[in-house]
């Protein structure tokens, strides 16, 4: 097998959710020397979008997603340490700041989107779930991330979007940052109304727009 | 007529006098009440009064008893950690099955006694004793596979729809028992109307091929009992519920609660002979966001387009959000009054 079929295999291990396959061969692909970038690109994330294709046509649903992006992250734990070597790429990506909002513990699509966008060469830092704004705050000084990703699942919580955004421009940060907002409730009108700079419907398209919104 | 037949009728998919009107509106009562959220999660009384200060002050055909989602209240019950606030729903914030071995320890809650539970037992008899004679009443119980994804963490269990299929039939089989009893609890109590609230089965979730293998077999055992032992069965799934529309139909359920994103025209086209169907006002965008006109406008598309011939009980998709402006929820009522008669 060549490394072109290779790869090709790795990526079809995701789409047939063989864990035992798609982890057997990412560490074969780093004994035969092959860039853990390339892995991922042509492998890994290609599978990756694939399925998230296939979910937006309707083919799969949410469970084929979570165990798809669970198997993703295993592999991704391989390479972690190969990739720390190579780090100088990680800093010249765009770096994504994510979260669910304070009050909100539904962290299974904030953590399909931290997948998808990982997936897609970016530079992710997952808050976790139900995470206070005063948080997001500190975390957006420390790491000023290009992107603020905030997930809310409840009518009840999207408000805490609200009061980021907010907490944003009273500390100044608001236009060092772009927010991105998403969640079962949340709407385009939602995102305009509250002053984000962004709404994505699913995991697929909150990658196209985070690609949009940073080469802005 | 009285609010309880108007909404019997639709039930028995007649038509009564005018479009009933049953808006899912429980915790959002602490604002007509005057109360914090949290102020009502131990105190029957403060409950059963906010519920029925809601159903004063917009007049609904309809009330639902509950605070807090169901699942919640069970699963704490059960065993599972909640993170409260103070004037917002709690979260269960650790799951309670971490591996196979501990699901022998579950144990099954007793309403009457356990837990916070009685709290809520005791509210529906408070509120069926104040009005029961007129309106009627309405309480939930969770599905079982929703409330198995709160014991088991619902990342884990969805992946396990396709990796451990017999221990997810397990665990949903102890979740049922649990909201069997509930719901058999409160009819006692004096629930008219026991809805089984079940989001995970959703085909905005799982699949339909799914839902027919781990959610249907259990509801339609669940939903059957409610009407041997006299209820009236509903089901509300949240979310994109089309695919199974048909299947839904065929679990015992007497009524479908149908959210926002279903197609209320084609449920009536495809089911709407067979079974009442109930909705679908979207909560976030039009109750909460938008403006009581815009309340007006969608209620009167979804009387329009599902209420010829009866069997149609107008409400909210979902939930009504905690901070809905009330005007919103009177414009809802006022849109049955006005545009729901039946000549």
């Amino acid at each position: 097998m060549n490394r072109d079929e290779f790869l090709e295999e790795l990526s079809r291990s995701i789409l047939e959710l063989d864990a035992r396959k798609t982890l057997a061969y990412t560490r074969k692909a780093l004994d035969l020397g092959l860039d853990p970038f390339e892995v991922i690109d042509r492998g890994l994330s290609k599978g990756m979008k694939e399925m998230g294709e296939r979910f937006t046509r309707g083919d799969i649903y949410i469970p084929h997603l979570v165990l798809a992006a669970d198997i993703m992250n295993e592999s991704l734990k391989i390479l972690k340490p190969k990739l720390l070597q190579m780090k100088e790429r990680e800093e010249t990506a765009a770096k994504v700041l994510i979260g669910t909002v304070q009050g909100d513990i539904h962290d299974l699509g904030k953590n399909l989107v931290a997948t998808m966008l990982t997936a897609s060469g970016f530079n992710v830092v997952d808050l976790g779930r139900d995470v206070p704004t005063s948080t997001v705050i500190e975390k957006v000084k420390e790491h000023k991330p290009d992107v603020v990703g905030l997930s809310a699942l409840m009518t009840t919580t999207m408000l805490e979007q609200r009061k980021v955004v907010d907490s944003l421009k009273d500390t100044g940060l608001r236009n060092s940052v772009k927010v991105l907002v998403g969640g079962a409730p949340v709407s385009f009108e939602w995102a305009k109304e509250i002053g984000s700079d962004g709404y994505a419907e699913n995991a697929l398209e909150a990658v196209k727009i985070a690609k949009v919104i940073v080469s802005k | 007529m009285k609010p309880y037949e108007r909404v019997s009728a639709a039930i028995n998919l007649e038509e009564p006098d005018k479009v009933p009107v049953a808006p899912q509106i429980t915790y959002t009562t602490a604002r007509v009440f005057g109360i914090k959220f949290s102020e009502a999660m131990r105190n029957a009384n403060t409950l059963a009064k906010a519920l029925i200060a809601g159903y004063t002050a917009f007049g609904y055909d309809g009330v639902y008893v509950g605070w807090e989602s169901s699942f919640n209240i069970i699963a704490e019950t059960m065993g599972c950690k909640l993170k409260e606030y103070d004037d917002s729903l709690p979260s269960v914030s650790e799951p309670l099955i971490k591996d196979e071995s501990d699901l022998s320890r579950v144990k099954i809650p007793n309403p009457q006694t356990d837990g916070r539970l009685p709290i809520h037992i005791d509210a529906l008899k408070m509120v069926n004793e104040r009005i029961g004679r007129e309106a009627a009443i309405f309480s939930y119980t969770p599905g079982p596979l929703t409330l198995a994804g709160i014991l088991r963490g619902t990342e884990k269990l969805l992946m396990e729809l396709l990796t451990n299929k017999k221990f997810v039939h397990e665990i949903v089989k102890v979740a049922a028992s649990a909201c069997m009893q509930f719901a058999l609890a409160k009819l006692d109590a004096g629930a008219e109307i026991i809805v089984v609230g079940d989001p995970t089965s959703s085909s905005s979730v799982i699949s339909p091929r799914m839902f027919d293998e781990f959610s249907y077999p259990y509801l339609s055992v669940i939903l059957s009992s409610i009407r041997k032992h006299g209820g009236t069965p509903s089901l509300h799934i949240c979310g994109n519920t089309t695919p199974i529309l048909k299947r839904m139909s065929e679990t015992g359920a007497e009524i479908l609660e149908l959210d926002s994103v279903v197609d209320l025209a084609t449920a009536k086209r495809t089911i709407g002979r067979t079974i009442c169907l109930q909705g679908n006002i979207d909560p976030a965008r039009t109750l909460m966001m938008g403006a009581p006109k815009d309340v007006l406008v969608e209620a009167r598309k979804c009387i329009e387009v599902a209420s010829e011939g009866g069997g149609f009980i107008l409400s909210s998709g979902c939930e009504i959000p905690l901070d809905a402006p009330h005007e919103n929820v009177k414009s809802m009522v006022e849109a049955a009054r006005r545009y729901g008669g039946y000549s």
